[in-house]
């Protein structure tokens, strides 16, 4: 039924044809798949001043009753992210650096739970792990 | 003529459509989102004639505060300078998508998605073009004529709206057009120098009421500031000014301070966090603290002020005949000796209430400076945050002689510090003082274990004060969490907050807390957020939630793997008990 924790990947390949006709496909996962992509997609980057977690957080409304402790948004097109789901898993440990997504990693700062939310921003590039249903469902923040 | 609603507040935060939709025509898009709250199939953006939203309007003397919240990709320039915050963007240039859904929400109110969907517009908005009429802006032509009262609108927030420059001219017309207004946020808009000096103009009449004002992220930088001196000058009524998140450098805030000397300003609480401010900003704070008697709140968090810095502020804060209430200096470079200074002015500032110190390496060694001061029965110190402090056991046990004596403190964090389990049972037995009054406890972080459980249980069991408790990403396990439980089944609980994220919570963990929802009278919040309970676990906490005794308001499950159908199962939860919201 779900397809588990796939592992990040390679290039688009024959596999984009099949992702346009995926995409087309919304349907009953609309909902879950626009979730996951308000609370994790933000491509381009968005430019909201020197906090990008802070403002980002609060724009996508992950600070509101509270404050969300961590998150990350994918600064890659919805097809790459896609690609992730219909590769069927399988890790190409070969080109490194080219498999890398270009993330931030948002994580909530000490202090306590009550908006404004401050976060820390981590950037660093580096493999994702999402669950998918055919469409990305939900993110591994575990992965960091 | 129907009287329309009395809309004193207006927050439209996060919107796009009003880089369409001025200011100017606020009064019509008030009366609109009023319509859109009340009747949610209405979408948003369509162009309504004023007159006809007044005779549908209803009689309401209630005044109705309407926030309307919208997620999108907008483009942005770079601003000018560089305000220091975490590591900078690289976003790249390519151009902008646009696509946005709006969801409605009332004050007080959490934002609820639509149980529908609202349609998707068929592809991005196009942008204001001056040369079409309806785009065009008439500055000073609000529809005052139509019944709409608008002096009665004190508050406006538009944070995030895509405002620029361009629409300033007109905010500053609706501005004094709007004598009454008393409070005005335009956070994270894209105003520039330029701009904010027009809003600015717009708050220049004799008549102008206005109390608070937010340019925080607006991109005005130290060439922006040469405009504050007089503009400030002729602001009597200004009370509140957040300047945070704008690089103003230290040039910029001596401007700001040589504005503040002005007798005729008369600010109580100003905030400029993460304004590239260094030390040498802190003699023109100092000099400008002095001359304010009625100041009362001072915050400065996240510039690099280092030891010396704070101490000339310190010794400032210690020579101002001010009434401080406020102070906020996080990661400020603060060390173990500022201590002493933090102690000269706790010692002269007996109105002190707030002291937010986190993300400062005071140690140990800090703490117990800074203790005895705290301890002194002219102290009143309510709120104190000391995250990510380098603290440990030695200094939660000084810290614990302030918590068991000072009834005046409510509110504490030492997140991010390794107290240890040791640190936990300190704090407990501190709690179960009667003096201890603390009603918000954040400990996130802590290094606690399983063994720290039994304490917190017996604390809760016993504690009629505590209302918060924040445990998260302490390793606690299922071990832990039942131990908590036992002491959160007894009938004498009083915590309403608890926090449990990342505390490796697994389906054994959740079916103790799935017990002890049946019987507890007490518990209104739950976060299990990021742990690693299977759907085993969220199904019995559901079973538990769903009972109409059970109490609990909001369980809060960000990051928990599971299928699709515990998504669906989980939103008709929702729908079976209204009282109950599941956040994830």
């Amino acid at each position: 039924i779900l397809l588990e924790l796939i592992m990040l990947f390679k290039g688009f390949g024959l596999g984009l044809f099949v992702v346009l006709a995926a995409v087309l496909m919304l349907g009953t996962f609309a909902s879950d798949y626009e979730t996951f992509l308000k609370q994790h997609h933000d491509d381009p980057k968005s430019n909201v001043g020197n906090n990008y977690c802070n403002q980002m957080m609060q724009r996508r409304d992950m600070t509101r009753p509270r404050c969300k402790e961590v998150n990350t948004f994918i600064h890659e097109t919805r097809n790459r992210i896609i690609d992730v789901c219909t590769d069927g898993g399988g890790v190409d440990i070969g080109n490194g650096f080219r498999n890398r997504f270009r993330v931030t990693t948002c994580k909530m700062i000490g202090k306590s739970t009550r908006p404004p939310c401050e976060y820390t921003e981590n950037v660093s590039p580096r493999n994702i792990v999402i669950s998918c249903k055919s469409l990305p469902m939900h993110y591994d923040e575990g992965q960091i | 003529m129907n009287h329309c609603p009395l809309i004193t507040n207006v927050a439209l935060m996060n919107n796009t459509f009003l880089q369409n939709h001025l200011c100017v025509y606020l009064p019509t898009y008030t009366v609109q989102l009023y319509q859109a709250v009340r009747a949610p199939q209405r979408t948003v953006g369509q162009n309504v004639h004023s007159q006809t939203l007044l005779e549908e309007a209803e009689p309401n003397p209630q005044p109705h505060h309407v926030n309307v919240t919208a997620w999108a990709a907008r483009p942005r320039n770079t601003c000018q300078g560089d305000a220091r915050g975490p590591r900078q963007d690289h976003h790249s240039a390519r151009p902008p998508r646009r696509s946005w859904e709006t969801r409605y929400s009332s004050q007080g109110e959490p934002a609820r998605a639509p149980r529908e969907a609202p349609p998707r517009r068929p592809g991005p908005a196009p942008p204001p073009d001056p040369t079409r009429q309806q785009d065009r802006v008439q500055p000073g032509h609000a529809p005052v004529g139509n019944g709409l009262s608008l002096s009665l609108s004190v508050a406006w927030r538009l944070d995030d709206c895509g405002l620029t420059e361009m629409r300033c001219k007109d905010i500053s017309s609706a501005l004094q057009a709007n004598p009454s207004l008393t409070e005005l946020s335009l956070c994270t808009n894209e105003l520039g120098d330029a701009g904010v000096h027009l809003v600015l103009q717009g708050l220049q009449s004799p008549t102008c009421k206005i109390r608070k004002l937010s340019l925080q992220n607006c991109c005005l930088t130290k060439t922006g500031c040469g405009v504050l001196p007089d503009m400030l000058r002729s602001m009597p009524t200004l009370r509140e000014l957040y300047l945070n998140d704008n690089p103003l450098g230290d040039a910029g805030l001596q401007l700001l301070c040589s504005g503040l000397l002005d007798p005729q300003c008369h600010l109580e609480k100003l905030q400029v966090e993460y304004c590239n401010l260094t030390a040498a900003s802190c003699e023109s704070l100092a000099s400008a603290l002095r001359a304010k008697r009625h100041f009362k709140e001072l915050a400065v968090s996240n510039n690099e002020l280092g030891e010396a810095g704070v101490r000339v502020l310190c010794r400032g804060l210690v020579d101002s005949a001010c009434q401080l209430e406020v102070l906020k200096l996080e990661n400020c470079g603060l060390t173990s000796a500022s201590c002493e200074d933090l102690c000269g002015v706790v010692a002269s500032k007996p109105s002190l209430q707030e002291l937010d110190l986190g993300d400062n390496k005071l140690g140990d060694q800090g703490i117990a400076t800074l203790c005895p001061r705290l301890l002194h029965p002219s102290c009143q110190i309510r709120v104190l945050w000391l995250w990510d402090c380098d603290i440990t056991t030695a200094g939660c046990r000084d810290l614990c002689r302030v918590l068991r004596a000072k009834e005046s403190l409510k509110e504490m964090s030492l997140a991010g510090n390794a107290l240890g389990d040791e640190g936990a049972r300190l704090l407990c037995e501190s709690l179960l003082e009667p003096a201890c009054q603390l009603q918000s406890l954040w400990v996130k972080s802590c290094s606690f274990t399983a063994a720290s459980c039994q304490h917190f249980s017996s604390m809760l069991t016993r504690n009629t004060c505590l209302v918060e408790l924040q445990l998260s990403n302490n390793k606690l396990g299922d071990c832990g969490v039942q131990q908590l439980c036992q002491g959160l089944s007894q009938p004498g609980a009083a915590l309403q907050v608890l926090w449990l994220g990342d505390c490796d919570v697994a389906n054994s963990g959740c079916a103790s807390l799935a017990s002890v929802l049946l019987v507890n009278r007490s518990l209104r919040e739950l976060d299990l957020s990021n742990n690693c309970m299977g759907e085993e676990g969220i199904l019995r906490l559901m079973e538990s939630v769903e009972q109409p005794g059970c109490v609990l308001e909001q369980l809060v499950l960000y990051d928990i793997y599971w299928s699709e159908e515990m998504d669906n199962s989980l939103r008709a939860l929702e729908g079976r008990k209204p009282s109950l919201r599941v956040i994830f």
